[in-house]
């Protein structure tokens, strides 16, 4: 079972149309930038065990995923989706995602 | 009105002239106040066909068409056309009933004038998925409720903040806040989405809608996320821990599950 964090553009940058002040972060404008903020994200939140990728400036995997604010998947060893959760903050439930998960390795027989 | 028509009085105070002005001033201000009954804010729009009392019409109706006074009327029983059979039928279950004639409250019906934003993919409907996805967007600072900035960002029509008539933002606020504790949630704005699927199929399709013009005045269509049983978009990004290792999500296929969790520091 693999984990990744996906670091996107940040949900409440000071300098962005939904500020908040909780956590105060200007807006990476580099690659280089966002990594830098990733990293000061999972080490304040005590999360640098969990892999975690950096989405580019152009915000292409985000895109994608339609992963801003926040959002939760699942791709099976098929590489299809086998759970794809909600956008949050409402449709973010970890809970589904921990039954698709077991679901998954269910049907893998394994518990890899 | 009641200073304007004043104004007008002659002033060497002609009784003929004065009743004349009378008499139209009483009428002009029992027209405003026909008017204004019309468009009270509370009667909802059911579809198109605006019902200000929808017991006398049901009464009319009943009298009308409905041949075996069974309480409804089906299609066959009413003979005026099928195009006017179905503004009437809200439920789209073709046979009409008092239920149909029934405004929604006034949370369902601004919300339904703007829910044709809530439709991702272009289909011409809302499902539920869809729609809790809209509430999320409308959540702009991802506190789980919505605030009367946030609704009035989102469900104002045309989208400009413009103050609903009837209320201003307060009166916003207070339509969709159905147990009055001053906070929207999302659960009161789920009960919004079951009230207007009023054929209860989980989809706001069709008649459930704002007409097409209405629609197409509303946002742009979003790429949609990516949906279970779909290929995962594949990626290859710089992994955080190390920088200068890239990381491809394909690279698992065949070997493990691969978990996303999508998000940042605010």
């Amino acid at each position: 079972m693999q984990f990744f964090v996906v670091y996107i553009r940040e949900a409440h940058a000071v300098d962005s149309p939904s500020p908040l002040t909780l956590v105060l972060i200007e807006d990476p404008t580099s690659d280089a930038e966002r990594q830098q903020v990733a990293k000061t994200c999972l080490a304040t939140l005590e999360i640098e065990n969990i892999p975690a990728v950096v989405d580019k400036m152009d915000d292409a995997v985000n895109q994608a995923y339609q992963g801003w604010p926040d959002r939760l998947y699942l791709v099976g060893k098929d590489g299809k989706l086998a759970y794809a959760g909600g956008r949050g903050p409402f449709g973010f439930h970890p809970e589904e995602l921990e039954a698709a998960i077991k679901a998954e390795l269910k049907k893998s027989g394994s518990d890899k | 009105m009641k200073a304007r028509i004043l104004g007008f009085l002659n002033p060497h105070g002609d009784s003929d002239y004065m009743r004349t002005l009378m008499i139209c001033a009483g009428a002009g201000l029992l027209l405003a106040a026909s008017l204004d009954a019309q468009r009270r804010p509370g009667m909802g729009n059911r579809g198109g066909r605006s019902m200000n009392d929808p017991d006398a019409v049901w009464g009319l109706l009943v009298k009308t068409h409905d041949k075996n006074k069974d309480g409804k009327i089906t299609a066959e029983e009413y003979n005026r056309g099928e195009e006017k059979f179905n503004t009437y039928d809200a439920d789209a279950n073709g046979i009409l009933t008092k239920s149909d004639l029934m405004p929604l409250s006034r949370g369902a019906t601004t919300a339904k004038g703007v829910a044709g934003r809530a439709d991702m993919d272009g289909d011409g409907k809302v499902s539920q998925d869809e729609w809790d996805d809209f509430i999320s967007e409308t959540d702009a600072n991802g506190d789980a409720t919505l605030s009367s900035e946030e609704i009035s960002k989102v469900f104002s029509r045309g989208g400009r903040g413009q103050n609903q008539r009837g209320g201003g933002r307060r009166g916003m606020l207070g339509m969709f806040d159905s147990d009055g504790d001053g906070e929207i949630t999302f659960e009161e704005m789920s009960a919004l989405f079951a009230e207007i699927d009023r054929n209860k199929d989980g989809l706001l399709a069709d008649r459930e809608l704002p007409t097409q013009r209405n629609r197409d005045r509303a946002a742009p269509r979003r790429p949609q996320p990516p949906k279970a049983g779909e290929l995962a978009p594949d990626w290859e990004l710089p992994s955080a821990q190390n920088p200068e290792e890239m990381i491809r999500l394909s690279s698992f296929k065949d070997d493990k599950p691969v978990a996303l969790i999508f998000g940042s520091h605010t």
